[in-house]
């Protein structure tokens, strides 16, 4: 090749780059990612503190605590939100309302049933939520709750005869969508 | 004399005429498990596959990976893939990448760094990096839908620049 033909090869290349010649070789590639899911319903039910009742250890959780404190009979002082009630000379009682907020996803469903059970058998305390007995065994605090928040009331009474100590229980609520 | 013309043919059906805008090569992308992203079947090819399982708004697991946020009417879940973009060839600086869904999904959102995709294609970047890049990627699924299986496909393109 001698220099005027590699002038007009280099010419011609440089035409080339110069103006849009349409490429025969993809400038373009494409990727796929196929995605999967399958979605199960689901419930939640999380304690959230009252605007009138007790502060909730762990509010808006699933596992919420209730920390009377040390309280008595008579006399002493109780936590803001607590009332406690002397009924004769029988027990007496610590009242308190607490929300309980109950949501549905990927479900229809237009109501829930509620239940309640003790952790640990207390045959000397009583244990309420609301006007219903709290046991061992589940209790239906309502069998056509609406969605969203309802506050509830706990009531825990304790005996005049019961010696004075700690008392702690755990109470499980179960919401099943309906 | 013959040796140039072949060259010069060679080079415009290459796309050598173009290489000002879009670069002399070829340009490829493959689909890349991140380390902190979910496992991808098919991690460092074309056409991966990322099986997110069985999931609920309200409690379950989430494949590892992933994360789940609850929104108020709905959740989301998020997890990295990795692009690996390459180009073979000269005078391509960048990639513009876009990505859409294979089929129309007006339930769920899907989304690629925060953008919206659907089935037509969503710039994601007009100035990618060569080389491998992560991705945000984030299904949100309405509580309003009925429980069950789904899929869909997204389909990226990258282009040289």
């Amino acid at each position: 090749m001698n220099v005027r033909h590699k002038l007009i090869t280099l010419a011609l290349l440089a035409i080339a780059v110069s103006f849009g010649v349409q490429p025969a070789h993809a400038t373009v590639a494409t990727g796929t990612v196929a995605v999967s899911a399958t979605v199960s319903a689901s419930v939640s039910l999380t304690f959230v503190t009252d605007g009138s009742g007790i502060l909730l250890g762990g509010t808006g959780t699933s596992a919420a605590t209730i920390s009377f404190g040390a309280v008595q009979a008579y006399g002493g002082v109780v936590p803001a939100n607590v009332t406690k009630t002397l009924n004769g000379t029988t027990n007496w009682s610590l009242t308190t309302p607490f929300d309980v907020v109950v949501q549905v996803a990927n479900q229809t469903s237009s109501n829930y049933t509620l239940t309640a059970t003790l952790q640990s058998t207390d045959a000397t305390n009583s244990w309420d939520i609301g006007a219903t007995a709290i046991t061992t065994t589940p209790a239906t605090l309502t069998s056509v709750g609406t969605y969203g928040s309802t506050s509830y009331t706990f009531k825990l009474t304790i005996p005049f005869s019961a010696a004075a100590s700690t008392i702690s229980n755990t109470i499980t609520f179960t919401a099943t969508a309906n | 004399m013959r040796g140039a013309r072949l060259f010069l043919i060679v080079l415009l059906l290459s796309g050598g005429g173009k290489c000002a805008a879009q670069g002399i090569g070829i340009i490829g992308i493959n689909l890349v498990t991140d380390p902190s992203g979910i496992a991808l079947t098919g991690s460092g090819t074309t056409a991966a596959v990322m099986s997110l399982g069985t999931v609920q708004a309200y409690g379950g697991t989430v494949p590892t990976g992933v994360t789940k946020n609850l929104n108020a009417t709905s959740f989301t879940l998020n997890t990295i893939v990795d692009l690996q973009v390459t180009f073979l060839g000269i005078l391509s600086p960048s990639y513009t990448l876009t990505a859409q869904l294979l089929t129309t999904d007006v339930i769920n959102t899907w989304k690629i760094n925060s953008k919206t995709l659907s089935t037509t294609a969503t710039t994601i970047t007009s100035s990618g990096a060569y080389g491998t890049t992560p991705v945000n990627f984030a299904l949100t699924v309405p509580f309003s839908e009925a429980a069950g299986t789904f899929a869909n496909t997204i389909e990226f393109i990258v282009t040289s620049n």
